[in-house]
């Protein structure tokens, strides 16, 4: 029995010997809540500006420096003109507002203008613009990427949100006067009042050689700091839902809806029993059976990792007169959780699972690396992009696929990717978002009236 | 001792819980998994999924029992995972000398009852009193006494509780 009892201790006090790597803990969740936030999947709809044909959606994080002054600061009639598309930043624009920061920031000769922003506790619209003397050809685009931003109060890097970007074209400038907008949604935590913003300018130039893809070289024009106070957020109207749906045999729960100035934020939760993803839900608001307004432009949607919930973002009726309107649920995108991984045979030309209304069409191998066709059956005619960027081989080793480009028609979309040649010729895709799947009736919710 | 208000646990609050729970974590999972890189691993997988389904937590005070509740898990997982089953018929008749436990005792507490090694473990290694183990079991206290005193006697090892 003495013998059992000290074994028995010994065994309970060998557990309380910690290994040192019990320390870093902490450290190895920090790694893997950015992993996962760098994975998390923004979906975007097209951008409303016309002449701006490109709009990308990063989801945050990188690292710093520069000065900044007051400067020329264009009519607010130019800015007006610039969101014309967006009927909810127009409304926050003609009910002033806006807030006129009129900053310029200085890289060497270079300059960056940042004359307006739009802020509320969970978005920010960065008005940029770009001088006048500033050089384009016109093969050219002007990218802005965000490099860091930074509370001001607390000195900390801010993190936790998602934000798209546009590209302004030659042939666009004189039309957009010049704006480059940027839209940021913090998913996680709120916007600072204060903060310091670090982006890059580069110039982004084409040339089309024969038949082959057009060569892009990227040139760095320079880095940009901006220090932006913000004038006091207003308040969001906040209406407490709490209404479950089931759609395609999916269930979910309308848990609320908040309108902030820059845009309407409206959360969905599903189910863990739910047999599907549901990872687009597309909605619009009516009022008096007219649609008055529909899927912001940018950010249109966030989804929690675990696919547990997700925000859908549309235009802000903030500085409406409160009246009887009805949210409108138009169409969703389901992606079957079996289907959500597929194996591609790069040799049989094979996908497992197959999934219906997609094809993989075309294979080709050049020097090392693979550039495969999928064709997919789609309805209105958008595009999408259907991959995580980060795939696998079947060893288990990740790449980043750099891109995934896509062509629409004929109710058919066409999304080519290009990728390492994996020794086994076997690739794992993960499919991040399917066909708009739209609804014989719409699911019409009507939204109480806020005084 | 970190608290936990009414609302949705933020990150830094999550973060300095873990701080302060973790070697209770680690020293639970070792009592299930007797290794060192097994209950690491488990301690890790729990503190991450803890932290991505805070917000169904509604009760954040609730949060060390739950966090406790997923380790459990996901010891299970792992030992799903490693099929390490031994039956107490299969028990070695004797030991080597070794500078670690004899295998008996860790092989013994492996082969308990779920139900008994639950409670000995959240007791004896988690440090947890019969309040607190009754509450993250969701059994009455002297079902929790009842199940100590039945595992130490399977054990052959009496304790002056």
């Amino acid at each position: 029995m003495k013998d059992n009892i000290q074994s028995w201790k010994e065994f309970v006090d060998e557990a309380s010997e910690y290994p040192e790597t019990l320390s870093g803990v902490e450290y190895k969740l920090e790694k893997r809540i950015v992993k996962v936030r760098r994975k998390r999947r923004a979906i975007y709809s097209s951008f409303s500006l016309v002449t701006a044909a490109f709009l990308f959606v990063i989801l945050v994080n990188t690292s710093t420096v520069f000065a900044s002054g007051i400067a020329n600061v264009p009519v607010i009639g130019k800015l007006a003109e610039f969101v014309r598309f967006d009927k909810g930043l127009s409304s926050a624009i003609e009910n002033e507002y806006v807030q006129e920061v009129g900053l310029t920031s200085k890289d060497g000769q270079e300059q960056l203008l940042l004359p307006y922003v739009l802020a509320d506790e969970k978005n920010l619209i960065l008005f940029f613009q770009l001088p006048k003397e500033f050089k384009q050809e016109s093969n050219e685009w002007v990218n802005i990427n965000l490099k860091k931003m930074t509370n001001k109060m607390t000195g900390e890097k801010v993190e936790g949100f998602a934000y798209s970007t546009a590209s302004l074209p030659f042939e666009g400038r004189e039309e957009n006067n010049g704006f480059i907008l940027q839209r940021y949604h913090f998913s996680e935590g709120e916007l600072p009042t204060s903060i310091e913003l670090e982006v890059v300018v580069d110039i982004e130039s084409q040339e089309i050689q024969g038949v082959d893809s057009p060569v892009v070289e990227t040139t760095e024009v320079g880095t940009f700091t901006f220090q932006v106070d913000f004038e006091k957020f207003a308040d969001p109207i906040i209406y407490e839902m709490n209404e479950n749906y089931t759609i395609l045999g999916q269930k979910m729960t309308l848990e609320e809806m908040k309108v902030y100035p820059t845009g309407t934020q409206v959360t969905f939760t599903f189910p863990k029993e739910n047999t599907a993803i549901i990872n687009g839900i597309d909605l619009q608001i009516e009022q008096d059976g007219k649609n008055i307004l529909k899927g912001s432009s940018g950010i249109s949607a966030i989804n929690a990792e675990d696919d547990s919930w997700m925000s859908v973002f549309i235009e802000s009726n903030y500085f409406e007169e409160p009246k009887e309107q009805e949210l409108l649920i138009q169409s969703i995108r389901l992606l079957d959780e079996e289907e959500e991984f597929i194996t591609v045979d790069l040799d049989k030309k094979t996908i497992t699972p197959a999934i219906a209304g997609m094809e993989l069409t075309e294979v080709s191998k050049k020097e090392g690396k693979a550039t495969l066709m999928f064709t997919t059956e789609i309805s209105q005619n958008e595009g999408f992009a259907m991959f995580n960027q980060e795939y696998q081989e079947e060893t288990g080793n990740s790449f980043d696929m750099g891109g995934q480009g896509m062509s629409v028609f004929d109710s058919r979309m066409e999304t080519i990717i290009t990728v390492k040649y994996p020794a086994n010729g076997k690739i794992i895709l993960q499919r991040v978002m399917s066909p708009k799947q739209i609804l014989e009736e719409p699911i019409r919710i009507k939204l109480p009236i806020q005084k | 001792m970190v608290k936990l208000g009414t609302k949705t646990i933020d990150k830094t609050t999550y973060v300095s819980f873990i701080s302060e729970y973790k070697a209770s974590m680690y020293r639970i999972a070792y009592g299930y998994l007797c290794d060192e890189t097994g209950a690491l691993d488990a301690v890790d997988e729990a503190v991450y999924l803890g932290y991505a389904h805070r917000k169904e937590l509604r009760e954040p005070r609730f949060l060390k029992t739950w966090l406790t509740r997923i380790l459990i898990n996901e010891c299970y997982r792992i030992l799903r995972r490693c099929k390490h089953e031994v039956t107490m018929e299969e028990l070695p008749e004797e030991t080597s000398p070794s500078t670690e436990v004899s295998l008996p005792t860790k092989l013994a507490v492996q082969s308990l009852p779920e139900d008994l090694r639950k409670v000995i473990i959240l007791r004896y290694f988690g440090g947890y009193t019969i309040a607190e183990t009754a509450e993250i079991l969701e059994i009455p206290e002297g079902t929790v006494a009842t199940r100590a005193r039945k595992a130490l006697g399977i054990l052959r090892v009496e304790l002056n509780d």
